[in-house]
């Protein structure tokens, strides 16, 4: 069975990019536009791998990674974002964090961390 | 003469007392004759012998007294020309002695002398001070006892004090003390009273003669007119001193020609602030030493124009790296009946609040341009991100097909092109960053050496040397690592870009001292490129500015936010064609916890 990956993202282009770009190496895709939305999700599923933006309405990046640890859920989370220096400004989450990428996503570079973090899709 | 005419005189007088006696004795010798004649009268032409010698001798006797009445009278007269030469003599000397006299207690004192030598016997003395208006007050006695004091107090209610300033002679009072006599001698210059100088002498009033009077007053006014010199001289001096001590202690220059425009006067903070050594420049003619040319220039013209000029900015130049910007305000210097003598300048070293200036324009400039870059570039990250999925998720798709080849050239640029906004958009954001720094301490000959390995190869590449000459005793730095590294990067790249085969770079590090006192790093960056033009020299540091195709125009912008928020600063000089040499000043680190003091 294929494997499942949440992405939680706003702008529909992007969701649509990572869905495109994630089935075609054979994963299963969730696309979200906030972290309210994700949260519902993930308690309904089991999920592999998120992978989540920071900057969304309703619930952003670091709110919703620090609700999903705390309900404690502890699959691997990649975040993403146009802020570089993420990495030092969201240090009070970056211990739960698998991987960020920065915007614009290199896509081969989101198959290599996903392959990376997931042994292989299946 | 007068000695002389005395000697004469008294012989002439032993004389008369010698013929006097001769005739006692003859008359003696005749009555003795003329009793015996008496029983037998001769007679002579009907006259007695006897009548005719006794009319002889009173005759002779009459002769004598007159001719004694009258060198009486001569010696009276040769007395009275004496005196008026003794008076000539005593004023020369007062004269020549006030000459030398400078203070008024010295003149004061000599004239009491005189006075008490030469005209009448004085005990104590005291001089009262001050002018017509304002009155006059006790400021000084002489020789006197507490008795004195007592009448000398009396004396001043008495009136005379008052009549004695408006009178042009002395004044002789009965007084009550022990003395009989107070003389109130007024000390007139012209129809000026200077001051009144109260004698008190043991003659009595009605033995005072005219000729006193008259000499006293002779006396007093040759003193007063070296009282008032000796007040000039004084005043005179202190205003000298007074003016020399203004120009010592100006924190402004001020600089003073004649009409050649010949230096005058400059004063130390004027030499400190021009660089002149004050043998260099006294004497000089402004125009002849070239950096003060704008300077001769406005001198020149307050002397043509006899105006003033305020705040003047004007440079002094000695060449590309040695300017100065100078505040200057200058007038023409006039004396009496407004006559031009020469002009003056004052002026401020304005070179270090300019570059402040500079500074601050620069810094606002920044600010305000990396706010709204940080809100746009993070906005155009999403689009970008699409843009730049769609063409590589296109890309895939292409390399499927069987000669993909063409397509994919375009799609690459495409890809390019994204990566080329993103760097902008990147260095927008770094720009405006506020992020807090991470601070590290670290030895800076390390630091830039470290920073030196990454671009070991591109400078090899390139056939251009990477040259260090670092103080290794220099204090530590602290530094945010990550964001220090940025900045040696972009000023070796820079440089590195600047530069043909052959060029070299040299970074060094020495220790200085800011203005203000801090002790601070400073890493000259010199490079041996094409150099920048004066005219962009001071838009390095904005943000697009760039005259290189490729660029951002962002680098040395984040350079030079970085540096500020480690409290340093980073200025740039540069010659076309020689070179352009970034020098970065950091502070120390402060001394680590536990070290030892």
């Amino acid at each position: 069975m294929a494997k499942k990956i949440l992405v939680v993202e706003d702008e529909a282009k992007l969701r649509e990019i990572y869905k495109e770009t994630l089935s075609e190496e054979g994963y299963e895709v969730l696309l979200v536009d906030n972290g309210r939305k994700a949260l519902t999700v993930v308690r309904g599923m089991a999920v592999d791998l998120i992978i989540t933006d920071i900057k969304m309405p309703e619930m952003h990046g670091v709110e919703f990674v620090t609700a999903l640890r705390e309900a404690g859920f502890n699959m691997p989370v990649i975040m993403c974002s146009a802020y570089e220096q993420m990495k030092n400004d969201f240090g009070v989450v970056s211990a739960g964090i698998s991987d960020f990428l920065t915007k614009p996503v290199d896509i081969d570079e989101l198959v290599t961390k996903v392959n990376a973090i997931l042994g292989s899709a299946a | 003469m007068a000695q002389q005419s005395t000697a004469s005189y008294l012989k002439m007088t032993v004389l008369v007392k010698k013929v006097l006696a001769l005739i006692d004795e003859f008359e003696a010798a005749a009555s003795e004759g003329f009793m015996r004649e008496a029983a037998t009268p001769v007679l002579l032409g009907g006259v007695s012998l006897t009548d005719k010698v006794n009319s002889a001798i009173d005759k002779g006797r009459a002769r004598l007294v007159e001719l004694t009445e009258t060198t009486k009278l001569q010696q009276e007269a040769i007395d009275e020309l004496s005196k008026g030469k003794d008076e000539l003599n005593t004023l020369r000397d007062l004269s020549s002695a006030i000459g030398l006299a400078q203070t008024r207690d010295e003149i004061v004192q000599l004239l009491i002398n005189m006075i008490r030598e030469k005209i009448l016997p004085i005990g104590g003395a005291a001089l009262y001070q001050g002018s017509e208006d304002l009155g006059f007050t006790l400021s000084e006695t002489w020789e006197t006892t507490p008795e004195d004091l007592a009448e000398i107090d009396r004396q001043k209610t008495s009136g005379f004090l008052q009549w004695a300033m408006k009178s042009p002679v002395p004044i002789s009072m009965p007084s009550e003390g022990r003395y009989p006599t107070a003389v109130y001698v007024p000390m007139r210059v012209g129809n000026q009273t200077l001051g009144i100088l109260l004698l008190l002498s043991s003659r009595a009033v009605d033995e005072f003669t005219q000729s006193d009077h008259d000499r006293m007053t002779l006396l007093c006014s040759q003193a007063a007119i070296a009282l008032e010199n000796a007040r000039l001289v004084t005043q005179i001096l202190q205003m000298k001193q007074y003016n020399e001590s203004i120009l010592l202690s100006l924190t402004s220059g001020l600089l003073a020609v004649d009409l050649d425009g010949r230096v005058t006067t400059l004063n130390p903070a004027g030499l400190t602030i021009l660089n002149y050594q004050a043998g260099d420049i006294l004497g000089m003619k402004v125009s002849d030493l070239p950096p003060l040319a704008e300077f001769a220039r406005l001198l020149t013209e307050a002397v043509t124009s006899s105006m003033d000029r305020r705040n003047v900015e004007i440079q002094i130049d000695r060449g590309e790296r040695n300017k100065q910007v100078l505040g200057v305000s200058v007038s023409p210097v006039l004396a009496e009946g407004d006559r031009v003598i020469g002009a003056m300048g004052i002026f401020v070293d304005l070179t270090a609040i300019k570059v402040l200036e500079q500074q601050v324009r620069r810094n606002d400039r920044l600010a305000v341009v990396g706010q709204l870059a940080a809100g746009a570039a993070h906005e155009i990250r999403n689009p970008l991100s699409a843009i730049r999925g769609n063409i590589q998720l296109l890309n895939r798709k292409l390399q499927k097909l069987a000669e993909p080849d063409a397509l994919l050239v375009k799609t690459k640029s495409i890809i390019e092109e994204v990566d080329r906004i993103n760097r902008i958009v990147a260095g927008m954001m770094d720009m405006s960053k506020e992020g807090s720094l991470q601070l590290v301490r670290t030895p800076v000959g390390k630091f830039l050496r470290d920073v030196g390995y990454i671009v070991e190869g591109n400078f090899k590449e390139a056939q251009v040397g990477l040259d260090f000459v670092l103080d290794e005793t220099l204090p530590e730095v602290e530094v945010d690592l990550h964001e220090m590294k940025q900045v040696f990067l972009n000023l070796y790249q820079n440089a590195l870009q600047a530069m043909k085969a052959n060029g070299k770079l040299t970074v060094t590090s020495e220790r200085i001292k800011e203005e203000d006192g801090r002790e601070m790093i400073q890493v000259k960056v010199a490079d041996t490129g094409c150099g920048i033009d004066q005219k962009h020299l001071e838009k390095v540091f904005a943000p697009f500015f760039t005259t290189k195709t490729d660029g951002t125009g962002l680098g040395l912008s984040i350079v030079h936010r970085i540096v500020q928020e480690h409290k340093g600063d980073i200025t740039v000089e540069s010659e076309i064609g020689k070179g352009t040499t970034f020098i970065v000043r950091l502070p120390q680190a402060p001394p680590a916890a536990g070290a030892t003091v």
